[in-house]
């Protein structure tokens, strides 16, 4: 099923074939979460969210239509509201991109088997957070849907409600100012 | 615009890979040739694929499988939308059911003289034949070997399941209750044979289809053993009664009555099955969330 487009996947399963789904959820769990757990600070949100949006993929995968874009731009659009959905939320403005209180537990890939290696990875990791934290929304936005969504910046630009060109900048820009934050918290952590 | 200036734009989609052959070309060329670019670049590579952004992390598999089933809850209950054919076919399956049963059993006038064992094991085949007909109409899966071989497991093991427990209960005292005793309860005094022999029917039918809607629904390709398992031990549980009852002497009217049962409870078994499965999703998805 590798070599099956995510959009013939999709027919497949608005046909009834399970596994088809599978594939999908194989293609896009890695991703998706990470731009969820990327984006919000609370562990347990990014999971609710992480499986609101495969519902909805689910709930709704007879109104997708592959002429009106890409399945990878649909489910990225859904992951990119209800993100959106959390920053409205004034409640949630309030612990979000709390990360040194609240760090995501969040089950890793692998760890790696020299323990000074793997502090000093963390300590990195933590820095790269924080400086992720204090990006502005819409940058560390676009910046997550560049690097996990692998969309063209015309469909990043569509999702996010601008021109491709002001969404390369944004991405520019974004990328810019996390290299500046962590050598910002780099140098403060000396 | 100067040249860095407007192709530093493109260094966000050249490292994401959606850049144009001609752009990239454009772009590396740049770099090769501007110091302070190639510089920056590379720091800002660095952060691309450095673990602010890198994938290391993935979810909890109860999240997976909460998505899973979710998923294939949604393809059951779309393969399991009866149209036209599919309904007649529903319709065919339980009157060739009711058919078979009534073949085994309407010469048989004495039935006091069939073991109880045997009355048993009958029943639970015949429960396995409903179960089995019932996938086959709603199922589609059937044309699949894996999960025919899927089916055979499943069904097997609800059998042996079934014929286990079936072993260690009291059957015979079961058997002269039912033949002494079940049509003189108040209960059945109340209503005429031919409804009590209705309900008897529309239960003996109804569950064996609620079962293995249920059952055939939450697609048997995963932990066919685990789920004639439980189709087994429900039908032992619930089905029980109702094959006790082939203990009492037919009449012809009584039988009508027990097949409109039968068919009524093949038809509409499923979609209870169907509907208290998604009822229960949406309860627990509600929890949750």
């Amino acid at each position: 099923m590798h070599h099956i487009s995510d959009e013939e996947l999709m027919e497949r399963f608005r046909r009834g074939e399970l596994k088809a789904f599978q594939e999908l959820y194989n293609r896009y769990e890695k991703r998706l979460y990470a731009f969820f757990v990327k984006n919000l600070s609370d562990k347990e949100k990014a999971n609710d969210l992480f499986q609101e949006c495969f519902l909805r993929v689910i709930k709704n995968c007879q109104s997708f239509s592959p002429e009106e874009g890409r399945f990878s731009a649909w489910v990225f659009t859904i992951a990119y509201n209800l993100v959106r959905d959390v920053y409205r939320s004034k409640k949630q403005q309030q612990t979000i991109f709390d990360w040194t209180e609240n760090e995501p537990e969040v089950m890793h890939l692998a760890a790696p088997e020299n323990p000074i290696l793997h502090i000093l990875e963390k300590e990195q990791q933590a820095l790269m957070r924080q400086a992720l934290e204090r990006l502005p929304e819409s940058q560390r936005e676009v910046i997550l849907l560049s690097k996990y969504a692998n969309l063209s910046f015309k469909e990043i630009g569509k999702i996010i409600g601008c021109s491709e060109k002001a969404a390369k900048q944004m991405a520019y820009r974004a990328i810019q100012n996390l290299r500046l934050l962590f050598n910002q918290q780099r140098g403060q952590n000396r | 615009m100067n040249t860095c200036s407007h192709l530093k734009e493109e260094w966000v989609p050249y490292l994401s890979g959606v850049l144009d052959m001609k752009k990239e070309q454009q772009l590396l060329a740049h770099l090769n040739t501007c110091l302070s670019c190639r510089q920056l670049f590379e720091d800002l590579k660095n952060v691309w694929s450095g673990p602010a952004l890198s994938v290391d992390t993935i979810p909890p598999p109860s999240i997976r499988n909460a998505i899973l089933n979710a998923a294939a809850l949604t393809v059951s209950r779309n393969s399991s939308r009866i149209n036209g054919y599919s309904t007649i076919f529903a319709l065919f399956a339980g009157l060739l059911a009711t058919l078979i049963s009534a073949f085994l059993f309407l010469p048989e006038t004495e039935f006091q003289h069939l073991p109880a064992f045997q009355l048993l094991v009958i029943g639970a085949i015949w429960s396995m034949l409903y179960a089995l007909a019932f996938y086959y109409v709603v199922g589609g899966h059937f044309t699949k070997s894996n999960s025919l071989k899927n089916i055979v497991k499943t069904s097997l093991m609800a059998l042996g399941v079934f014929t286990a427990f079936s072993a260690a209960l009291p059957i015979v005292d079961a058997v002269h209750f039912c033949r002494y005793a079940s049509l003189t309860h108040p209960f059945f005094q109340r209503l005429s044979i031919g409804m009590t022999f209705f309900l008897m029917g529309l239960t003996y039918a109804f569950v064996p289809m609620l079962i293995a809607a249920y059952i055939s629904k939450m697609p048997i390709i995963h932990n066919p053993l685990v789920k004639g398992g439980i189709a087994g031990f429900l039908f032992v549980v619930i089905v029980l009664p109702g094959i006790y009852l082939q203990c009492v002497p037919l009449a012809m009217g009584a039988v009508v009555g027990w097949n409109a049962g039968m068919l009524l409870g093949s038809v509409v078994g499923g979609y209870l099955g169907f509907w208290l499965k998604s009822l229960y999703l949406s309860r627990k998805s509600e929890l949750t969330s």
